[in-house]
């Protein structure tokens, strides 16, 4: 174990970490957003929609995010009506399939932890905003989601986590972010062992700060 | 809808009721809850409702502010019939049941206060996004109803911070500041340790003394007794006596009502 060796790694690795993040956060969004999309056309049966979304959320929750990255990033390009289409230059850069894929396997999480916030908000509170004449908006917004929100926060920090693990994944189809780089300094100084180690200490740094903006959240919100 | 009545040849309108309740029928799938149940609500007046489990009092209760949709009857306030539509078996919403809630709202047996506010945001949420009252005077409102309920130390702790029996004086608080009609109660003790009964108990007589326009779903026979001026006793979803509380306590007319009194006396 060479410590100055890894030592020196880390400015390297460090430009790798907007990048990391890069990822993160696009995909986190597409998670939320589509997340929320489809959890609220399940849980209102929405004819057509909840059943699409339903086969989605079975298949991108049951098959390896490795699989998705490698089908949406190899795979697609191989049908002419993508490459033809105004997306191709977005599809077939490596970075947007990295987001676009950890975005959709998101979104399925997302909107299940959603569901899961939403189904454990108690009746009897709903019912009260129902009584004292609050509209299904405000009932929605004043009652609702704050407390779906409290009881999904937990479950969403470590969706958060395990999409910030899953951005490693990247590496694998060519994009330099933190263990992309750090697979390239392993093998031009022949020490694995140092780079993934140094990569690994930089992912823990970010994932305790995670946590621990999660938990002051939590402890704020009652 | 006023009543006339020819007294010696001068015309005597009676008062319209605060709250009129005529015909109400509701099933739940083959189970008639409600039968044709009529009542009313004379402004200041005190009603129990009292029956055994699953004689329809809460279904009744709820069927006033439209938590549960009647299938047949009229409910008026203030002579004013309530509208309402439904949409595939569900109640379509619209600002005139907004605005009757808010003039009948409910105290439940599980209080049910928002549990991510706190207690003075409690009191004050529905007159602001509701009533539309400015924050700051609704707020200060609110901290004046707590005072009345006895809760003026507690105002900005959370629902799950306080006893069973503040949690309900709150909740009590929190229908006043509508300003309502009428207070609707849905069996408001049934919830709470026994010792804790009596504080809401003395809340809720004191509303009584002043004035307040009330039904209550109870299972308090002497608190029903006590408190109101009038009792209504069902019995599988149809009235089976009705009265001032000596009557319907002591001299019931109906073979029913004598045995339902019999077994929770």
């Amino acid at each position: 174990m060479d410590w100055a060796l890894m030592a020196s790694f880390y400015p390297d690795l460090a430009t790798g970490i907007t990048v990391t993040l890069g990822i993160l956060v696009g995909a986190l969004s597409i998670g939320v957003v589509l997340g929320a999309v489809i959890c609220a056309a399940r849980l209102n049966r929405v004819p057509v929609l909840a059943q699409v979304f339903d086969g989605y959320v079975l298949f991108f929750r049951g098959t390896p995010l490795l699989v998705q990255l490698f089908a949406i990033y190899f795979g697609l390009g191989q049908f002419e009506a993508v490459r033809d289409s105004i997306a191709w230059p977005l599809l077939r850069e490596a970075w947007f399939c990295a987001v676009l894929a950890l975005g959709l396997n998101s979104a399925a999480f997302t909107s299940e932890i959603m569901r899961g916030g939403v189904l454990g908000v108690e009746r009897g509170q709903l019912e009260a905003a129902d009584a004292f004449g609050f509209s299904p908006l405000q009932t929605l917004w004043l009652v609702l989601l704050p407390q779906a929100l409290r009881i999904a926060l937990p479950a969403y920090g470590n969706e958060v986590i395990l999409m910030l693990k899953g951005t490693a994944l990247a590496s694998t189809i060519s994009i330099m972010e933190i263990t992309g780089l750090a697979r390239k300094l392993s093998s031009e100084h022949f020490a694995p062992f140092e780079a993934f180690i140094a990569a690994g200490t930089i992912y823990l740094v970010i994932s305790i700060t995670l946590t621990s903006s999660f938990s002051f959240i939590e402890r704020r919100l009652v | 809808m006023p009543t006339h009545q020819r007294l010696g040849g001068t015309i005597v309108t009676t008062p319209t009721p605060r709250l009129a309740v005529r015909h109400l029928s509701k099933s739940f799938g083959s189970i008639r809850v409600l039968d044709g149940v009529s009542l009313d609500a004379e402004k200041g007046q005190v009603i129990s409702i009292i029956g055994s489990s699953g004689s329809g009092k809460s279904t009744l209760l709820r069927c006033l502010n439209l938590l549960e949709v009647p299938d047949a009857g009229e409910v008026a306030l203030d002579g004013q019939p309530v509208r309402f539509q439904t949409r595939r078996g569900r109640l379509h919403m619209s600002r005139e049941i907004q605005a009757l809630r808010a003039s009948l709202p409910m105290v439940f047996q599980s209080f049910n206060l928002w549990r991510h506010m706190t207690v003075l945001d409690n009191v004050a949420a529905a007159p602001i996004h509701v009533l539309g009252r400015p924050r700051a005077e609704a707020r200060e409102h609110a901290a004046a109803l707590l005072t009345r309920v006895g809760l003026a130390d507690r105002a900005g702790h959370y629902p799950h911070q306080l006893s069973g029996g503040q949690q309900q004086r709150a909740a009590i608080a929190r229908a006043l500041a509508m300003e309502p009609k009428v207070l609707l109660f849905d069996e408001p003790t049934s919830a709470l340790d026994p010792e804790l009964v009596g504080e809401v108990l003395k809340v809720i007589e004191a509303l009584a003394e002043a004035g307040n326009t009330m039904i209550l779903v109870t299972h308090e026979m002497g608190f029903a007794r006590n408190v109101s001026n009038h009792v209504v006793l069902l019995d599988h979803g149809a009235v089976a006596e009705a009265g001032p509380p000596e009557q319907v306590f002591e001299a019931p007319t109906s073979e029913r009502a004598a045995q339902f009194l019999a077994s929770v006396m």
